[in-house]
């Protein structure tokens, strides 16, 4: 099973001056710490506008700037929300950001899940994901085809371009799906992409049904690009230290801080697309009332395997219940409420030292992705 | 003056499998080199489509890179597509503020409007439009910057109230610039109090005129961001070697392709009359002599002689850069990596210029050399 670590990039009130400019930093560190240490990978989400939740709204720029820093940790985007760019400019992206990271690259798509953000780029909640289908899609082909076309609802590409550079992992790099409802598994297994799982809060026994539709639906898949990256990742959102009663104490109030402003925000979407049913999923979470955000949810879902809190063995404990659910990767979810940076240190060189090697052991049902990076030729050609 | 690097991301047929890889990685070391050698800047184009000309079309996630491997060279879009199907400016905003603390404050934000019809045409965005999108996203985006929130009701793009974060480090937020081709848009880089990046220029002697248009708009000017970056910059290919024979004989197929493409490329709408590009119609009158023009080597010593193209030894670079800042311009951007100059003769104009050209006209470099010696002393 692999192992990586996902962010928000988030950095909770009261904000010092420099607060931005020192949560980059620290994540950064962090990064090069994980790096370091042999963790697979590491995912960053892009939000726009969510003053807290998220500084992270522009992680093409921050995840080349980690290509530069660390040498084998794969950069995974978590993910590029797609109707918020033209096709053409991600596939470009993609692969400028493979060159720079010698074939690291993991390309995570999604279609948002905020109002705050679909109002902001003038974007209907139910266009989103037929913009998600049409581009994900269309950027593969990118990728394959010179000169290439596209006629579609949302874009037109013609007269015929090239698209380029080409990313050097070949045939392209593993293609991902941001998944919460079950409808997004199906869809993601049709069309040969690996999901990756934002599904906290969701009762593992429901996890392990998408994951079962997934794993039977992607048999069948029609593959948007040339590989069937059928892999299932999970978060497993946590606080790892020393002592158990200080790492207890951290995540009560980080969990619950997060999980109100995580509801507070996707509700949002639920509430204002009373005519589109592609998010009536989130149609609970419309009813938001912050008080239901007590410490009984904080035990509902450290009770649920939801969450991992406490030592080394506690994230073994949970990667395993995963493991055993069907996931091939989890994502340490370290960074968020609050928590301080010297103690996310402390959590990842604990999982590092502690749990990187026991997780690594263990056998997955995923197709391990066919895309390996292309052979390097000399730098110099002189 | 002070000295740049700008480039395309070239790379002239004939290619091999892997080129692409190398020539990011090989710019990647020119760009390295500068850094340590003091060099102001360096400038990077935004282009789609381009093939041979600019493999450049996501320069934010080069620059990026860039900024983890240098430390103080300043890194230039020259210059980001604001039309919105290119970048909506939101995402422009953003991603210069990630790549502003990333730098520790080292942007510079150049921007415009695209002039291929490859490019337009690719992104579907209607030429006639061009120049009011770019108007619109540039008056935008420093607001963005400043203020808390920012809402929007123009023509090309809305947006309700928003915080667009994160913000930029340095304050009140990254230098401003153009590219300018036409007089007219040298004209408005200094009504709206930002700098002029030059491009095709054909020879120095027409930048007299060209600043004193920028020089006269701009003392009147409305800025749109929060300050006036009263600038010129000029861009010119540059091959420097030991000898001024060696230089010559690495420019020459160079030069060559860049000025067919040039005139392939940058001469759009040659058969239609559109609003805002008539000026290309004029030069691709002229670009259409070209055909099958090929550069003899009379032919470039000629413009050398004229400073249209920074080639030759040390000493015949610095009396062309002696004519750019003779004529007011206060960055030189040299194009380096032109044609398909393999990556050891760049890296030998980069030492050449950095060595023994900055230090007779810069004062950054100076400064830096002064830098330099008192640590060497200190070490000692």
């Amino acid at each position: 099973m692999k192992a990586g670590l996902i962010y928000e990039i988030e950095s909770v009130k009261p904000h010092a001056p420099d607060h931005e400019y020192r949560v980059f930093w620290e994540t950064m560190e962090q990064i090069e710490l994980a790096d370091r240490l042999g963790f697979d990978s590491v995912w960053t989400v892009e939000h726009h506008f969510l003053n807290e939740f998220s500084y992270s709204s522009a992680p093409e720029v921050f995840l080349a700037c980690v290509t530069q820093r660390t040498r084998q940790i794969r950069v995974g985007h978590g993910v590029v929300v797609l109707p918020f760019s033209h096709p053409v400019h991600v596939a470009e992206r993609i692969a400028v950001l493979d060159i720079m990271s010698n074939g690291r690259v993991e390309f995570g798509t999604g279609r948002a899940t905020t109002m705050d953000e679909l109002l902001g780029f003038g974007v209907r909640p139910e266009d989103t994901r037929p913009r998600w289908a049409e581009a994900v899609e269309a950027i593969p082909r990118m990728w394959r085809e010179d000169p290439f076309t596209m006629h579609g609802k949302y874009w037109t590409v013609d007269p015929p371009v090239s698209v380029i550079p080409k990313p050097i992992q070949k045939p392209h790099p593993p293609m991902w799906v941001a998944a919460t409802n079950p409808t997004t598994f199906e869809l993601a297994a049709a069309r040969g992409l690996g999901v990756l799982c934002f599904t906290l809060g969701v009762e593992l026994e429901q996890v392990s049904e998408r994951i079962n539709i997934y794993r039977n639906a992607i048999k069948s898949a029609q593959p948007v690009g040339q590989t069937i990256n059928n892999q299932v990742s999970m978060n497993i959102m946590g606080v790892i230290g020393d002592d158990p009663y200080e790492c207890e104490h951290r995540a009560r109030e980080a969990v619950l801080w997060y999980v109100r402003k995580g509801f507070e925000l996707v509700s949002s979407v639920a509430a204002a697309s009373q005519s589109d049913e592609s998010y009536k999923y989130l149609k609970t979470a419309s009813k938001f009332d912050p008080a239901k955000f007590t410490l009984d949810y904080y035990d509902f879902l450290k009770d649920g395997d939801l969450i991992a809190v406490g030592g080394a063995d506690e994230a073994v404990r949970v990667a395993r219940r995963y493991q055993e659910l069907g996931a091939d990767q989890v994502l340490f979810f370290l960074q968020y409420g609050g928590i301080p940076h010297d103690h996310i240190m402390r959590s990842i060189e604990l999982i590092g030292r502690d749990a990187l090697g026991e997780i690594h052991s263990w056998q997955t049902p995923g197709a391990i992705t066919p895309a390996e990076p292309a052979a390097r030729p000399a730098a110099a050609h002189a | 003056m002070e000295f740049a690097l700008q480039y395309e991301i070239q790379r002239s047929r004939p290619h091999y499998p892997g080129f692409m890889y190398d020539i990011y990685h090989q710019a990647t070391e020119q760009v390295k080199l500068a850094d340590r050698l003091g060099y102001h800047s360096v400038w990077t184009v935004e282009h789609h489509f381009l093939s041979e000309w600019s493999y450049s079309s996501a320069p934010e996630v080069w620059y990026g890179a860039l900024s983890q491997v240098t430390s103080r060279i300043r890194l230039g879009h020259g210059i980001c597509l604001l039309p919105i199907p290119f970048n909506h400016p939101v995402r422009v905003a953003e991603r210069i503020a990630v790549l502003d603390i990333m730098s520790n404050g080292r942007v510079e934000f150049g921007s415009g409007r695209s002039i291929t019809e490859q490019e337009l045409g690719g992104f579907q965005v209607n030429p006639e439009d061009s120049r009011a999108m770019w108007e619109e996203a540039v008056a935008a985006i420093p607001k963005m910057w400043t203020q808390e929130t920012f809402s929007h009701d123009g023509k090309f793009f809305k947006m309700p109230e928003r915080e667009v974060i994160p913000k930029p480090i340095q304050k009140p937020h990254p230098p401003m610039w153009v590219a300018a081709t036409q007089p007219s848009t040298w004209e408005i880089a200094g009504q709206k109090g930002i700098g002029a990046l030059g491009f095709g220029i054909s020879e120095p002697g027409m930048l007299d005129k060209l600043i004193a248009i920028y020089k006269k708009a701009i003392s009147t000017c409305e800025p749109v961001g929060a300050f006036v970056n009263d600038r010129t910059a000029a861009a010119t290919v540059c091959v420097c070697a030991p000898t001024r024979e060696e230089a010559k004989f690495i420019a020459k197929d160079a030069i060559d392709f860049t000025t067919r493409k040039a005139a392939e490329l940058f001469t759009p709408f040659a058969k239609q009359e559109v609003k805002g590009y008539e000026y290309y119609k004029k030069m691709a009158e002229q670009a259409v002599a070209i055909g099958d023009y090929r550069l003899s080597m009379a032919d470039l010593e000629k413009r050398i002689a004229a400073g249209a193209v920074m080639v030759g030894d040390p000493e015949d670079c610095l009396k062309v850069a002696k004519i750019y800042e003779s004529a007011g311009i206060d960055l030189l951007l040299m194009l380096v990596q032109v044609g398909a100059i393999p990556h050891d003769k760049v890296m030998q104009t980069v030492d050449l210029i950095g060595k023994h050209v900055m230090p007779k006209l810069s004062a950054s470099s100076k400064a830096y050399q002064v830098e330099s010696a008192a640590a060497a002393a200190g070490a000692r």
